[in-house]
């Protein structure tokens, strides 16, 4: 077993980007197919050397996020949700301030309570850990992976995410206004999006934005059940504008057309304007 | 200064009827109008598969924005000098009030209808602006002053919410967007029509470019006006000529061609139904 190990760890030593460390967790772990159960669900435990030294942790331990796994075998080994929770925890070991905002937001809280997994790693990835480098796009796509319906029509609909969904990259994507680890809710005072922040918050981009200037909503729907109907009875009366103009010119035109169709048959004549009292001599 | 009658050896004797200084404003109008629709539908049409085409025509989001901004203020600008000109025209000259709708305007739409439908022989005398013309003179202004307003609004939003409340921005965000489309098929129906596809003028009327109207034309259009010009010369005698106009509705009798356009207009006619009907509700 011992000199099976030392084979193994030949050729992991091909592989100089791996803190030597890792080389035995990846003896069996880099396996294809390394798999357990937990409650009768088929797990895998493969991790890829070549992903993880793809990593911005790549001269990480494992164990710097695996904190609890020290000997072997692994004793107190968890999984799913619980292991999330664990892992997330030891992020912030290292990433202290960044962690503060985080543990203080909504994506915390669902993530701990195991409403959904919205963890350091769902963002950043697990095994190719990354810093996020996203372009305005990237990021309404992130973040809209979970945040759709009313939320994500009324940004649509704004300019901001028309702008973005058009390509710009000067106009506000999500993280913009909301923060990305400070995704707290517009409910409370510290979030971006608060009413005492949103002034700042807007102030950000737009020059000598007033207090004014932040009370409204951003992401609006046109409706007749918002708070605010009439842009949405403009636009309403907009349509019927444009029905009765332009359906007014075309049937103007086509009565014209018909007119001139029948002329153009009964008589080869153009002008039929009676003009002989226009006098020219 | 342009001579008021001239003389053409194809179409005998020439009215001018726009001076370089309005062709020039036309065409200035003409440009910032067809840039900012092009550049501006994208933007409400945002999930339309041409909008991303065009968007890439123009290297990116942000590119075509600065551009519609821009052509917008051009277009503002000229329309301020439109009414610098209007004052100076009154100061040097009589103060002119003839496009504006008269009783007689009225009369002249039943009567048109009625002479396109058969039902009378008789076709109106037009003045010096019939109203066809004056409704396009009377929409341009009205659709600046709502685009500007709006557009201005829109792009200023911290100076406007000095004044008003933020959802007042909303509400001329939601009219920026309904007059655009309503100018844009105004265009394309009325204006085409009129300058280009009426069987009297096809392929296309040249007075925006020559600025000059053939007297054949000029009993066929504004027969009054004509016959005030007439009135008021005292050199009638040296304007005898025998020179027919020969370039002069051409395609006024092709029954080819208005059975093309009957067509043509009937299914935008459906179109524009079937479109925006559902919209009104």
């Amino acid at each position: 077993m011992l000199s099976l190990l030392f084979v193994f760890n030949g050729v992991l030593l091909a592989q100089d980007n791996i803190p030597a460390a890792n080389k035995s967790c990846l003896t069996c772990h880099q396996r294809e197919g390394f798999s357990t159960k937990h409650d009768g669900k088929e797990i895998s435990l493969t991790v890829d050397p070549a992903v993880l030294a793809d990593s911005v942790h790549k001269n990480n331990p494992c164990t710097t996020c695996h904190m609890n796994i020290q000997g072997f075998p692994h004793q107190d080994v968890v999984y799913g949700q619980e292991l999330t929770v664990q892992v997330t925890k030891s992020c912030q070991m290292c990433h202290a301030n960044v962690a503060k905002d985080y543990k203080a937001s909504k994506h915390w809280k669902a993530t701990k309570n195991g409403m959904a997994d919205v963890s350091c790693n769902a963002c950043h990835g697990e095994h190719n850990v990354q810093k996020l480098e996203l372009t305005k796009q990237e990021e309404v796509k992130m973040c809209t992976q979970c945040h759709q319906g009313a939320i994500l029509e009324g940004y649509k609909q704004s300019f901001h995410g028309k702008a973005v969904l058009l390509g710009s990259q000067e106009s506000a994507s999500c993280v913009d206004c909301h923060g990305a680890h400070k995704a707290l809710g517009d409910e409370v005072a510290a979030s971006p999006v608060s009413a005492k922040n949103k002034p700042a918050t807007c102030a950000k981009c737009h020059q000598d934005a007033q207090a004014n200037f932040a009370k409204g909503s951003e992401h609006l729907t046109l409706s007749a059940k918002d708070k605010n109907k009439i842009p949405y009875y403009i636009s309403k009366a907009y349509i019927w504008l444009i029905i009765l103009t332009i359906g007014f010119m075309l049937v103007h035109i086509l009565i014209e057309l018909f007119g001139k169709f029948r002329k153009a048959k009964k008589d080869d004549i153009t002008i039929d304007v009676d003009d002989s009292d226009i006098d020219l001599n | 200064m342009e001579e008021r009658i001239s003389f053409s050896e194809e179409r005998g004797l020439m009215f001018q009827r726009l001076t370089l200084n309005q062709r020039i404003q036309h065409f200035v109008n003409f440009l910032t109008f067809t840039t900012c629709v092009i550049t501006g539908l994208p933007i409400k049409y945002h999930g339309a598969a041409l909008s991303a085409k065009i968007v890439s025509l123009f290297g990116g989001f942000d590119t075509m924005f600065y551009t519609h901004v821009v052509s917008g203020i051009l277009m503002l600008l000229a329309f301020s000098y439109h009414f610098v000109y209007l004052a100076a025209y009154a100061y040097l000259n009589e103060p002119s009030f003839a496009i504006l709708p008269k009783w007689k305007d009225a009369v002249e739409i039943v009567q048109t209808i009625k002479y396109n439908l058969g039902l009378t022989d008789e076709h109106p005398e037009y003045g010096r602006y019939c109203y066809k013309e004056k409704m396009e003179y009377l929409a341009l202004i009205w659709g600046t002053v709502v685009m500007g307003l709006s557009g201005l609004m829109m792009y200023f939003p911290q100076i406007t919410v000095k004044f008003v409340p933020r959802w007042v921005i909303e509400a001329f965000r939601a009219a920026h967007s309904g007059e655009a489309v309503l100018a844009a098929l105004a265009i394309v129906v009325w204006h085409m029509y009129n300058a280009h596809l009426s069987p009297d003028f096809f392929p296309m009327n040249k007075t925006w470019i020559t600025g000059k109207v053939s007297k054949t034309q000029m009993e066929h259009e504004h027969p009054e006006e004509l016959r005030e010009i007439m009135d008021e010369i005292d050199y009638k005698e040296e304007l005898k000529t025998d020179v027919e106009d020969s370039k002069s509705f051409k395609f006024a009798n092709s029954r080819g061609l208005i059975g093309v356009e009957i067509a043509l207009y009937a299914v935008f006619l459906v179109w524009l139904l079937k479109t925006f009907v559902p919209l009104g509700f």
